[in-house]
């Protein structure tokens, strides 16, 4: 019996955990689609894209962190707040100089704590909550708490792509494409991924682990920058309350799509489809007239299980491979 | 054998007692591979009884059977300590955790048998008297482990092995990274403990250490027992020639090179504190240099400076007469050094990627066009090199982990193959690879020493010196002993040599 439920896992574990998410999300769609009323109109499909989208974008950004071996960043909610204040100060200079100026911030921030998570290899979950503190607390000496809306136009990130297709989401496919290609097929891409893999054997190949991770950080950086920038730009205005949420949905995006926490396997591509599928998730709760507090218990539980369903999976692998 | 009866021995004046561990016609195998052979020992009380063969001779097989850590295939064991659970084994590796006291070392081992709250008083009591027994009676318990000298922490490891009061010990090479007087200090400990009608089981290389503390001998070779007896029954030389065996053949090298023109390495007075000091040593392209020693010799960590993975810090090394400053593993493999790690798992080989993957993580160039890694050019590469280090061409897509240990190292061979290295630095190539395995891993170093590529290895196996190495030079206790050709020396006077003092 055991060696049968083995073999079940093993062959799973070969289909990769993304694609047991990416079929589960197509299953959830069309269940839904059929047993939810409001569920299929153009409308909740478009709202649910939008929801997806700005968490979507840190997410994949935040899924290069875990590859490449240093588990998360718990930095980005309080990165996408300053972005949505750096964005709405910007933004009487023009709607795309503002956006790039939050892109910008988000890589600068997203670069130092690269740096002192690779170069004195400290452990990244305290570094990133140190550094979330520096930034709320200069935030707070910077803004005085108060709402930034210096004016401007920010109309262009609103707008419809093709009648249909809202900028934010374009955004979204774009940066999960790019980066998923990014990270398979160029060569620092490919480090990361060795880094992530086995840190002492990329070693042994000359590739040294600390320029990955700098360069993790800061993508993922410049990802939760434009997240908070697309943010600011549905309001014109930039608050430290905003992007509360962001650093949650981004793990529970990771976590759920499959990637495993201890780094090397899977794609950022994957992250993406788990911001959709826990979107998903949520969107439904809400058209079935559940409330915010069931909905934040279900994803506790969502993000539980995957961690242990791929607990199991490696340590499944783990038994084999000694 | 001669128990009826019960005649008195001339030189112990005891007469044989009762085996309190015995096993009879243990065989084991491993796949194909026979690791114990019809193996019949008697262990008796208050005897050391030294277990001697080469590397793979199934030493380990057969305590990790005695010890219960595997089972036999066949055969039967036997005796009062085996039918009590009274065995322990004193693994090779410490295994004390160096940021807990003495204490809760042992405490760790006692709790193994009953979970929830840890009886400390009780525990404190008997992890007293391990540590007397072990020689550890003036230790001040509450230290943390780190704070004991090497040769303290051998013996805190016998006291948790004495923790629940074992009369059989199994020590498995105790000695292999102390200097004498430590090994003094655990020999006499050892003599201590079978004073007290414990019976020891010795592991050791130091074939020097045995005449001085084994009262009894048993030599195996390739699983079986080829020779057994009193320890005043041997002689050193006898000895050696059962570990190695008389159908040992010296296989053909390739004829020379011209050594003059090609690539070589140069280390000039290169120390390392603590580890090897005034080395000396040249590695030419087209030749296969072996640093031969013990673990802990030193000449490991020579190689793994050459590899760029430890600091020289004195001393220069230079690269077709080059000088090179800081060396660290990323320029050396800029420079065209590959490293074969003797830690396959840990840093040979990703052993959840594909072979692909492997093969090309030292390589990216050779896999890119328009700088995007090609899936294709990734196979191709891997195929490449499968036909060289002898794997399998069509399990390129499979992931490591899946693979037979012969087949992973191949793979980490590979890995350093595939960078196209003009200096190949191989730690321990063939630990743990079974011979089929081994031989095509000699052959295809060889070859690629052939192109002209310079050779260095480390290893501790003398049958490794003679099938792959042209020179040998040996180390012990991080100097240079000797440099000879591997055709013009034998096995004994190479054992000899990494032997150093302990021989006289």
């Amino acid at each position: 019996m055991t060696v049968m439920r083995v073999g079940l896992l093993r062959r799973v574990r070969v289909t990769e955990g993304s694609t047991a998410v990416v079929l589960l999300t197509a299953l959830f769609v069309l269940i839904a689609a059929v047993t939810v009323p409001r569920f299929a109109t153009t409308s909740n499909i478009q709202a649910l894209l939008l929801s997806v989208s700005l968490t979507g974008i840190a997410a994949v950004g935040l899924s290069l962190i875990t590859l490449v071996g240093r588990i998360f960043s718990l930095s980005i909610s309080s990165t996408v707040a300053l972005s949505t204040i750096v964005f709405a100060e910007c933004l009487p200079y023009g709607a795309w100089l503002a956006l790039a100026a939050a892109v910008g911030f988000g890589t600068f921030v997203g670069w130092i704590q690269g740096i002192i998570v690779g170069r004195f290899q400290t452990d990244p979950i305290i570094t990133t909550i140190a550094f979330s503190a520096i930034l709320i607390g200069a935030g707070e000496l910077a803004t005085g708490g108060l709402t930034i809306s210096r004016g401007g136009d920010a109309g262009i990130f609103s707008a419809n792509l093709f009648g249909i297709f809202p900028f934010q989401v374009f955004a979204f496919v774009a940066v999960s494409i790019g980066i998923a290609v990014w990270h398979r097929f160029s060569v620092p891409g490919r480090r990361m991924a060795l880094v992530g893999l086995n840190e002492k054997a990329a070693l042994v190949s000359g590739v040294r682990a600390w320029p990955s991770v700098v360069l993790s950080f800061t993508v993922a950086g410049a990802t939760t920058g434009l997240a908070g920038g697309l943010l600011s730009s549905q309001s014109g205005q930039g608050n430290l309350i905003l992007g509360g949420t962001f650093g949650f949905d981004a793990v529970t995006a990771v976590v759920v799509g499959g990637i495993a926490v201890k780094g090397g396997r899977g794609s950022p591509i994957s992250a993406a489809v788990g911001a959709l599928f826990v979107g998903l998730l949520g969107n439904v709760l809400v058209l079935v007239g559940l409330t915010y507090e069931v909905q934040l218990v279900v994803k506790g539980a969502l993000v539980l299980s995957a961690v242990v369903l791929t607990g199991v999976a490696s340590r499944v692998r783990g038994g084999r491979s000694r | 054998m001669r128990r009826s009866g019960r005649q008195q021995l001339g030189e112990s004046q005891v007469s044989e007692a009762e085996a309190l561990l015995g096993v009879r016609r243990l065989s084991k195998s491993y796949g194909g591979a026979v690791a114990l052979d019809a193996v019949s020992i008697d262990f008796f009380p208050g005897e050391v009884h030294a277990l001697l063969g080469e590397n793979g001779a199934g030493k380990s097989t057969l305590v990790k059977i005695l010890a219960g850590v595997t089972s036999a295939d066949s055969g039967e064991i036997h005796g009062p300590a085996y039918l009590a659970g009274d065995v322990a084994m004193v693994f090779q590796e410490l295994s004390v955790v160096p940021e807990m006291s003495v204490l809760d070392n042992l405490v760790l081992v006692a709790s193994g048998a009953r979970r929830g709250l840890v009886p400390y008083r009780k525990v404190r009591l008997a992890a007293r008297s391990a540590l007397v027994s072990a020689g550890l009676g003036a230790l001040d318990d509450d230290l943390p482990a780190s704070a004991l000298s090497l040769a303290q922490q051998q013996l805190l490891e016998i006291a948790r092995g004495l923790m629940a009061n074992a009369r059989v010990l199994i020590l498995d090479e105790p000695t292999a990274t102390l200097s004498d007087p430590e090994i003094q200090r655990i020999h006499s400990v050892v003599r201590q403990l079978v004073a007290d009608g414990r019976s020891i089981v010795y592991i050791t290389h130091r074939l020097g250490e045995v005449f001085g503390l084994a009262d009894r001998i048993t030599v195996m070779r390739n699983g079986r027992v080829v020779a057994a007896g009193r320890t005043t029954t041997f002689e050193l030389q006898t000895v050696i020639e059962n570990m190695l065996g008389p159908d040992h053949v010296v296989p053909q090298k390739s004829d020379s090179v011209d050594l003059a023109s090609g690539t070589h390495v140069q280390l000039r007075d290169a120390s390392s504190r603590g580890r090897f000091s005034d080395i000396t040593l040249t590695a030419r392209g087209g030749e296969v240099l072996a640093l031969f020693g013990q673990i802990g010799s030193g000449a490991d960590e020579v190689v793994r400076a050459i590899a760029g993975l430890a600091p020289l810090e004195a001393g220069s090394f230079a690269l077709d007469g080059a000088e090179v400053g800081r060396l660290d593993r990323s320029a050396a493999q800029k420079l065209g050094i590959a490293y074969v790690s003797a830690d396959r798992v840990g840093e040979g080989v990703f052993l959840d990627a594909p072979v692909t993957t492997n093969i090309s993580s030292g390589a990216l160039g050779r896999v890119t066009r328009f700088r995007l890694i090609r899936r294709q050019l990734e196979i191709d590469l891997a195929r490449e090199i499968a036909e060289v280090t002898a794997f399998d061409p069509r399990r390129v897509a499979e992931r490591v982990s899946s693979f037979s240990g012969g087949n992973q190292q191949k793979v980490a061979i590979g890995r350093a193959f595939a960078t196209k290295p003009r200096v190949l630095v191989l730690n321990e190539p063939t630990r743990g690879v079974d011979i089929g395995a081994r031989a095509e891993i000699y052959r295809s170093v060889r070859k690629l020493a052939s192109h002209n590529v310079a050779v260095v290895v480390y290893t501790s196996d003398v049958v490794e010196v003679r099938e792959l190495a042209d020179r040998v030079i040996t180390l012990y206790r991080g100097r240079t002993q000797s440099v000879q050709p591997v055709a013009k020396v034998t096995d004994a006077e190479l054992l000899a040599d990494i032997l150093g003092g302990a021989l006289t």
